[in-house]
């Protein structure tokens, strides 16, 4: 089996100025790699930099210095919009609460992505019919995420 | 003469000051929809919306109140000038308030001006949201 290197980090580092005086390292010279079909989990205390490390990885901010490679990018190059666009068609965020935009139901809301990602009209539906129908909330459609 | 002239000119310095007034209110509301949906435009941003998409949507909904408002300011011009007409003739003063069309095409292009004018800058300012500080605390 291929073990394909589908992230990669190179010694990045990240550094956050409190008040904007004082530095705080908060990555120090990180270098990593993730191959294509595994499982990674990563932890630490608070503090620690998980969630600095995945917002990098996740391409929501750029690193102070070093390298980040997705799927053979380097995305520290990438300006904000192409870094959007990785987001939407490369990455996908499970958050801690589910985020749903609550004016939307949830067809809409499976949809939304799709739309900024620039899919078609016909292919959206077929495909926001077939996720909602995996996670058997067909019925649910149209409800709002309060209505759920 | 010289008094419609007045009055002319008065009502013109009115309108001047609320279209201050209405382009500073539609900014404080664009903006406060703004703070009130960082979280939101976080998540947008994290789902692949560029900072163009972004700008796009709220620019959209100051034109919408913006040109809501102007329809409101129109219906509320006619009945007004509906009124005074009819007060006036049952009085009994030789005045005849007249509601003029070609105000309808200005009155929509000033709403329009005014709500792109006064919706960019909150806008521009939700486009700076990064994501990851908005989905921080969750």
């Amino acid at each position: 089996m291929s073990e394909k290197t589908i992230i990669e980090l190179k010694n990045v580092t990240k550094v956050f100025y409190l008040n904007n005086i004082l530095p705080i390292k908060v990555l120090d010279n990180v270098s990593l790699k993730f191959k294509e079909g595994h499982y990674y989990s990563i932890i630490g205390p608070s503090g620690a930099g998980k969630s600095t490390l995945l917002s990098i990885i996740g391409c929501l901010d750029y690193p102070t210095s070093g390298k980040v490679f997705i799927d053979g990018t380097d995305i520290t190059q990438l300006s904000d919009d192409e870094l959007a666009n990785i987001r939407g068609k490369k990455i996908g965020f499970v958050f801690q609460l589910f985020n749903l935009i609550s004016v939307l139901t949830a067809y809409e809301n499976v949809e939304l992505p799709m739309i900024f990602a620039g899919v078609d009209e016909e292919e959206r539906k077929r495909r926001v019919n077939e996720l909602l129908d995996m996670v058997g909330l067909s019925n649910r459609k149209n409800h709002r995420p309060l209505e759920m | 003469m010289r008094l419609i002239t007045l009055i002319t000119l008065f009502m013109t310095g009115l309108v001047g000051i609320s279209l201050i007034v209405a382009i500073t209110a539609t900014i404080n509301t664009i903006l406060t929809s703004v703070y009130e949906r960082v979280k939101e435009i976080g998540v947008l941003k994290a789902i692949g919306a560029t900072n163009n998409d972004i700008l796009i949507l709220f620019i959209i909904e100051g034109l919408i109140i913006s040109i809501f408002g102007g329809l409101l300011g129109l219906l509320i011009g006619y009945l007004l000038a509906v009124a005074i007409d009819i007060w006036a003739n049952s009085q009994g003063y030789p005045i005849k308030a007249k509601f003029s069309y070609d105000m309808v095409l200005l009155v929509l292009i000033i709403s329009i001006i005014t709500g792109f004018l006064s919706s960019y800058f909150p806008a521009k300012k939700a486009t700076e949201i990064k994501p990851q500080e908005a989905l921080r605390y969750e």
